[in-house]
């Protein structure tokens, strides 16, 4: 409550600052000659007053120096005494009010004392900053709010957390929708007839032969089958173990999942060949007798724990490749695994040698081809495994010579290190040409669909 | 602090810039605690504070809703005040503009009453009808409205101007200066409306100079609308601080006020406390001290009711 400028603006100083400024300054611009008289008989009047006033101070002043020089002493007498009675009574009135001792009680206690002012500042700074850091604690959950919001859009299940895995999935599955939209027809494609329905690839319901001796071949051609059982167990079992039910699609004789039921797994075989399907039943596992596709089909949803295709993919037509690894990725449970091995390309002896032998083969399968696919499908983790280097075709290294004793010249150790040099030269383009010819035989890609958000 | 009752406070993507100083005034008696729009979970509120720029049909009980400036569009002007809305303990009722904060906060001065005015101008030599007009920088004053634009002024001068004249013809933010010193003003209606003084209650309105100069006229002659005038306006503006909305906030709420410093009028408490007897000097003196002046015309304001009303 007090003036903002800490003066009086009531008091004679500031009256008589605004009394001076409004003299230094006449109006002239928003006044006229009216303006001008009325200011002439202002100034006309100001100075009678002022004149007025000065005579009533003399008046004053003379007045008070001759009732100084004449009743001084007398009224400084009078004024001791007075002030003596008056200081007794006044004394003697208070002592008497009781009402004194319970003002001096609440001027004890501070009633009529004024906070210490530094410590309602610093009170109040206190009081602000603790109510800024609340403002800001709820800034902070409204943001909190607005962001478990945006996390239950994308992941009704987690919120939040699991918004991530969710947003990926979405992608992924924007990825297919792209896909197919890119390979889905045009138009509806009209009744086949004449020379076109002749030429139109039937899709197969089945392996595209059946009078080729496809199990005689294996048993030629694919080595000795304990062994080969052997090394797919030592790869894949503790894996596929892990993660029940077992499918094995183009199982065979169903010797993986046999080995695999025996360690207590629960195994499912997927083959289209009757002869084989029968061999594979007479060994009391269950089988399904029809493509694969077609019963991932009639599978409910992230029902599977494992899918393993051994040298099944490279018979298959792109399409077919691509609706299976998609049904592998949506019949396999959270944290799933999707297993398959198939012959390795990149190595040529295998594209010119097993590859071609085996005539159901439909096309090789690039490393890289193969996990591109399995990652557009829906797979989330896709990792790729080597076995099998061809190591009896590979060239062996030449000899590095040694570096000769001391006792040799400086020619021949001149001669030793060129020899050295280029027999470490020869070596290197050795191990380029052996992994491009002769590298690993096989190889298998792991796909792993999205794990559980909980 | 801890035996405060708690004030959820409920703040969306911004905080209103007057939230913090109302919150944290000197006397509030609240413990303020963030809340999200899931409420404090197993803390037990008395009330709740929301800030939104959309008004709610229905408001939960002992809840205000701080009105953000969108909501208030062009009607007070979005930069000068804010609004509450406060629904009291049960009611549920809505009532737009309960409590207005001042963005342009003036701290309302001690007010010279008119009686005392009238004597200082005289004692100092001044105009009976003392105007002061004022137009942007250019500070002039006169003995009354007509011939108001007569003498110039320093804009340093103007607490003297409002603290003495009888009348002051003011525009824009200095309208405030104006109301704290319990000046009686005219002024044009965009300045009115921006600073949500009400025509006729606060101040009076006039849309050109001209008018105004009319309007300060009319006021000179007639000193109890004046007294009104000036006495609302003041009153108005100090109930417009952050400190007197969260006084009003916490009253809207119920929550009992902290005894503070209560000014001259406290003694009487004091007093009856102290067992103090009817007939005793001290109350005696207490009473001579909070009287009107012998012969004042004060128009119905006392020097005793200088509170913020």
């Amino acid at each position: 409550m007090s003036s903002e400028t800490g003066d009086d603006p009531t008091g004679e100083d500031a009256v008589a600052r605004l009394l001076a400024r409004s003299t230094e300054q006449p109006g002239r611009d928003a006044a006229g000659d009216h303006a001008d008289a009325a200011a002439a008989r202002r100034t006309v009047r100001t100075a009678t007053a002022g004149l007025a006033r000065r005579g009533r101070g003399l008046a004053r002043r003379t007045t008070r120096r001759l009732a100084q020089e004449r009743l001084g002493p007398l009224y400084q007498r009078a004024i001791v005494r007075v002030d003596d009675r008056l200081g007794r009574m006044l004394r003697d009135a208070l002592d008497a009010d009781p009402s004194l001792a319970q003002v001096r009680e609440l001027s004890a206690r501070g009633a009529f004392d004024t906070d210490d002012p530094n410590a309602a500042e610093r009170d109040h700074a206190v009081g602000v900053d603790r109510i800024n850091l609340e403002l800001l604690k709820g800034e902070v959950r409204h943001l909190q709010h607005r962001l478990e919001e945006l996390g239950m859009a994308f992941a009704p299940g987690t919120g939040i957390d699991g918004a991530g895995a969710r947003f990926a999935e979405l992608r992924e599955t924007v990825h297919a929708l792209e896909r197919r939209l890119r390979t889905a027809p045009t138009h509806q494609p009209a009744e086949p007839s004449g020379p076109t329905a002749a030429l139109a690839p039937p899709r197969p319901t089945e392996l595209a032969s059946t009078l080729f001796d496809y199990v005689g071949f294996e048993r030629r051609f694919r080595g000795d089958p304990d062994e080969v059982l052997d090394t797919l167990v030592e790869r894949y079992a503790e894996d596929l173990v892990d993660h029940q039910p077992v499918v094995d699609v183009g199982c065979g004789r169903a010797e993986l999942l046999s080995r695999l039921a025996e360690q207590g797994a629960r195994v499912i075989g997927v083959e289209p060949d009757p002869g084989m399907a029968a061999e594979a039943r007479a060994r009391g596992v269950e089988i399904h007798q029809e493509l694969a596709a077609d019963w991932l089909r009639t599978v409910p949803d992230r029902s599977l724990g494992s899918i393993i295709t051994t040298h099944v993919l490279e018979h298959l037509q792109l399409d077919d490749l691509i609706e299976l690894l998609e049904l592998a990725a949506v019949k396999l449970r959270p944290g799933g695994v999707f297993i398959s091995e198939t012959p390795n390309p990149t190595s040529l002896i295998v594209l010119g040698n097993s590859y071609l032998l085996d005539p159901t083969h439909v096309r090789p399968l690039h490393p890289s081809l193969l996990s591109f696919l399995c990652e557009k499908s829906g797979f989330r983790d896709v990792r790729l495994r080597f076995f099998a280097p061809a190591t009896g075709y590979q060239v062996a290294d030449v000899p590095v010579p040694t570096e000769p004793g001391d006792d040799a010249t400086d020619l021949s150790r001149a001669v030793a290190g060129e020899v050295a040099a280029v027999a470490r030269g020869v070596n290197e383009g050795f191990g380029r040409l052996n992994e491009v010819l002769f590298g690993p035989q096989d190889y298998c890609v792991v796909a792993r669909t999205a794990p559980a958000p909980w | 602090m801890t035996d405060a009752p708690l004030l959820a406070v409920h703040v969306g993507w911004t905080i209103p810039p007057l939230l913090s100083e109302v919150l944290a005034a000197p006397r509030a008696p609240w413990t303020a605690v963030a809340a999200d729009a899931h409420g404090l979970a197993g803390t037990a509120v008395q009330a709740q504070l929301f800030t939104s720029d959309a008004l709610p049909r229905r408001l939960p009980a002992n809840s205000a809703v701080w009105l953000l400036p969108e909501h208030i569009g062009s009607e007070l002007g979005a930069a000068a005040v804010a609004r509450l809305v406060v629904a009291p303990l049960g009611s549920g009722r809505v009532d737009v503009g309960d409590l207005v904060v001042q963005a342009s906060a003036r701290r309302p001065a001690r007010p010279v009453l008119p009686f005392t005015r009238a004597q200082y101008r005289r004692l100092r030599g001044l105009p009976e009808k003392l105007t002061a007009v004022v137009e942007g920088q250019v500070v002039r004053w006169g003995d009354d409205a007509e011939r108001a634009h007569g003498r110039p002024a320093h804009t340093e001068d103007l607490p003297t101007l409002f603290a003495l004249c009888s009348c002051a013809v003011v525009t824009g933010e200095r309208t405030l200066d104006a109301l704290a010193r319990a000046c009686p003003v005219v002024t044009d209606p965009a300045t009115a409306d921006r600073l949500g003084l009400i025509a006729g209650v606060h101040v009076d309105v006039g849309a050109e100079p001209a008018d105004r100069l009319r309007a300060a006229d009319a006021l000179n002659h007639d000193p109890q609308r004046a007294a009104r005038l000036s006495q609302a306006g003041w009153a108005t503006l100090g109930s417009r601080s952050p400190a007197a909305v969260g006084a009003a906030l916490a009253g809207r709420f119920g929550f009992p006020l902290p005894a503070g410093p209560g000014g001259v009028a406290a003694l009487f408490d004091e007093l009856d406390g102290l067992g103090t007897a009817t007939d005793a000097l001290v109350r005696r003196r207490t009473r001579e001290a909070l009287s009107a002046l012998p012969g004042a015309v004060t128009h119905g304001w006392k020097p005793d009711h200088e509170g913020v009303q």
